[in-house]
């Protein structure tokens, strides 16, 4: 008892967050405070002992969460964090509750199943993204691969009596129907693996979901919604369009070139995540968090510079002394990354998008890719901007050498929610035919601003902003179905 | 007499066992260092890490999917860690190896063949979609890097004379004698490649990458989990101290005996290997098959012909 007790003391949590449409300021401070108390964020829930919530979300992403809850082994916490300023402290309570060995023998006792994945097959099934379907649950012939009954979980009650109907012809592992074959692209008769990627994924845009068929490890086709966000009655906000807008407002110089880069770095992280290069990546994400805080306090400060307090000398020298630090990091982080022909090579010619498509995004993953580079590179090097002002052209926000005009916060808005979907209009196409790496790393180069595009939505239906109805439910946005080839 | 010699073979397991050990925790707390560094909080409180990870791993329940079958998937947790235990018995830590086999090099490449078995079993057997992903992975990586590896093994081989690695150590501590990594650095770089390859680490790790939530490990926690992780870092110090006798000259050094002489040059390989792993992104397996095939193992060849000429000529 002592020693389960002390080796209970010396565990380092391993959060697995997940996180809704409307909430990336959530998981930012959660994952700026995971990183700097050295926890290690879970792959998947089996390695998960925390789950962390990111917000409120509508009734599909609860299901999802329930079902990666239920393959948290024990000892677990789950919290729910609905606002950035919160998360310490709802940190603090779960890691406390993690190791508070009383109260899980007492939880263990009131539990049902004491071995909870055995005991609920359903639990495995599909929507929980990294929730391990297991292999046996493909079913299904090409006929009906749209149809909900591959993907269950979507529908418990549903997917339950597909179960037992299934029993009854034979034992099969897990009471789950075996793998079916479809044809591939080759003539040939292949297995076919369901697999439903978000919305409980590392380094995944939130709110996306990704069906996909798969033979081998090449998706035949790829069907793409969206989770609603906030169904508490809140209108969805996009942090970044906010963020972006008001930098835009504020007169001080490159607040808004800052902005762009901190979201570009937080793509940038996530995408080397995905290309496996996590070292490069954990540093990004360091970056990420100081580049956000600069612009944050360059906020914060032009806000009281008004009002003309003593305080905001003090901020600038602070934050300025910040940026000597910060700034040659991010140089020397960048150029590893931009010189790294590994990198080059593992990612060259993947996902390619035309030109007409939409300047942000056209090119291929390696372009993407680029791009994000220039945005950074532009705050770290205002001289070098002759390769940014391009960028910044490019949809982000209008030239200011060419339009001196500020830009307002609806259009920035409006920009990236057209962007966001763009994206997601060209993912099926993009995906069909590609192995799973692959449509990672492509998903990962678009990185779709689900919440602007949810937050542009609801500001055009209800042009009064707030108002009951935000689409709750799955919202299926631009399914092309399958783009089988 | 018999029961002294059972007693001195015991102690030399154990010592080996023990240095093993000892170095794969120095490589796990040297990686968790560097990645402190880089998320910057600090390096020095890192280094307990993978201690307490094994902690937390020691008491955690050990999670089963539905249909999973946790025999296969256990067999194959156990299997890595034991797989590198028994390629380390062929390596000379000093004069002599625990096993001294006639073999020996063919017995490490068949242990080390076993990490494909245990990562399958382990994926398969989890019965999660990315778990198998990460299964077959590892497979095609298998396929990938096990030729070029095989012919870099043989090539030390060739250039000894001798299959048996306390012999190939020898040949290299003879006086006139240069370390087989100046005949044949080729070999000697692929070799380090594939032992990046068969404990999936750094540039190889895709079969547990971060893209398909841990791959082979995805469905699998507590005990099972310790295994696997504790199994892929005494795979990867089996592959190092590997290293020293077939290509380093194995205990040749001036003053120090020989012993400090191997450790200190496994230490050395490992940091390198660990260093270099997290400088580059992930291979993908897809695309390094096609440079596995058409380069490196033309290469490898090159490397074993010009051994072998090296010998029929007496240079070596």
């Amino acid at each position: 008892m002592e020693l389960i007790a002390r080796l209970l003391a010396l565990g380092v949590p391993h959060p697995f967050l997940m996180t809704t449409p409307g909430s990336t300021s959530v998981r930012l401070a959660v994952e700026k405070l995971v990183r700097e108390r050295g926890w290690s964020e879970a792959l998947s829930p089996a390695d998960a002992d925390m789950l962390v919530l990111c917000g409120q979300g509508g009734p599909e992403f609860n299901k999802a969460a329930g079902r990666v809850w239920e393959q948290l082994p024990a000892p677990r916490a789950r919290i729910v964090i609905s606002a950035a300023q919160a998360a310490s402290d709802c940190l603090d309570a779960a890691a406390a509750a993690l190791r508070d060995l009383e109260g899980f023998r007492r939880l263990e006792a009131d539990r049902p199943d004491v071995a909870p994945m055995a005991a609920e097959p359903m639990n495995k099934d599909d929507g929980g993204g990294p929730a391990m379907s297991g292999h046996a649950d493909s079913e299904t012939a090409t006929s009906d691969t749209g149809s909900d009954s591959d993907m269950s979980g979507m529908d418990i009650a549903g997917s339950e009596s597909n179960m037992s109907g299934m029993d009854m012809d034979m034992e099969l592992p897990g009471g789950r129907p075996m793998a079916d074959r479809g044809a591939d692209r080759d003539g040939l008769k292949l297995d076919q693996l369901h697999l439903v990627l978000g919305p409980a994924l590392p380094d995944w845009p939130a709110g996306l979901v990704v069906r996909l068929v798969l033979q081998g490890d090449v998706a035949q086709c790829a069907e793409i919604s969206v989770l609603a966000g906030g169904t508490d009655g809140r209108a969805i906000s996009s942090f970044w369009a906010d963020l972006l807008g008001g930098a835009a407002q504020s007169e001080q110089t490159g607040h808004l070139e800052l902005v762009s880069a901190a979201a570009a770095t937080d793509s940038l992280q996530r995408f080397l995540s995905v290309a496996g290069w996590q070292s490069a990546a954990r540093t990004g994400r360091r970056l990420r968090d100081g580049l956000l805080e600069a612009a944050v306090t360059d906020s914060s400060s032009t806000d009281t510079a008004s009002t003309g307090t003593a305080v905001t000398d003090a901020a600038r020298a602070d934050s300025a002394a910040r940026r000597h630090t910060l700034y040659p990091q991010c140089r020397r982080w960048l150029r590893t990354v931009r010189r790294s022909r590994l990198l080059r090579w593992s990612i060259a010619g993947l996902g390619h998008l035309d030109n007409g498509v939409s300047s942000c995004l056209c090119g291929d993953v390696t372009a993407r890719v680029l791009r994000w580079m220039d945005d950074i590179s532009i705050v770290l090097d205002p001289a070098s901007g002759a390769a940014g002002d391009e960028v910044l052209a490019l949809g982000r926000a209008p030239d200011p050498g060419q339009s001196t005009s500020v830009p307002d916060p609806g259009s920035l808005l409006a920009s990236r929610a057209a962007t966001a979907r763009v994206a997601l209009t060209a993912l099926p196409q993009l995906l069909a035919g590609q192995e799973l790496a692959a449509v990672r790393l492509i998903v990962a180069s678009l990185d779709p601003d689900i919440e602007a595009l949810q937050a542009q939505a609801a500001g055009l239906e209800q042009s009064p902003p707030l108002s009951p109805e935000v689409p709750s439910g799955q919202t299926p946005v631009h399914s092309h179905g399958q783009s089988n080839d | 007499m018999g029961s002294r010699m059972i007693s001195a073979l015991l102690w030399n397991i154990i010592l080996g066992f023990v240095f093993l050990g000892v170095l794969a925790y120095a490589a796990a707390a040297w990686s968790a260092f560097l990645s402190a560094r880089e998320s910057g909080t600090s390096p020095v409180a890192a280094l307990a890490g993978p201690g307490r990870e094994t902690a937390r791993l020691l008491i955690r329940q050990r999670s089963i999917a539905p249909g999973a079958d946790a025999l296969l998937a256990r067999i194959g947790t156990w299997l890595l860690p034991l797989a590198a235990l028994l390629a380390v018995l062929v390596i000379p830590l000093g004069q002599h190896a625990i096993s001294d086999l006639s073999v020996g090099v063919v017995w490490f490449n068949a242990m080390e063949v076993l990490a494909w078995a245990a990562v399958w079993m382990v994926g398969w057997g989890s019965n999660s979609i990315w778990g198998l992903v990460g299964a077959n992975r590892f497979l095609a990586q298998g396929l990938a890097y096990e030729l070029p590896h095989m012919f870099a093994l043989i090539t030390a081989a060739v250039g000894a004379g001798s299959l048996r690695v306390s012999d190939i150590a020898a040949v290299q501590e003879q006086p006139g004698h240069l370390w087989f990594v100046v005949y044949m650095p080729a070999a000697f770089l692929v070799f380090l490649l594939s032992l990046l390859g068969f404990a999936f680490f750094g540039p190889f790790n895709q079969p547990v990458g971060r893209e398909i939530a841990g791959g082979a490990a995805a469905g699998i926690s507590g005990i099972d989990r310790l295994l696997l992780l504790a199994g892929r870092y005494l795979l990867l110090t089996a592959g190092a101290a590997m290293a020293v006798p077939l290509f380093l000259g194995g205990g040749a050094g001036p003053l120090l005996p020989a012993w400090p002489w191997v450790l200190f040059k496994t230490v050395a390989v490992l940091a390198v290997l660990v260093w270099i792993g997290r400088r580059v992104p992930a291979v993908r397996m897809e695309r390094f098959t096609e440079i596995s095939w058409l380069v490196l193992l033309p290469l490898t060849i090159l490397q074993a012909l010009a051994v072998s000429i090296f010998v029929l000529v007496g240079w070596i």
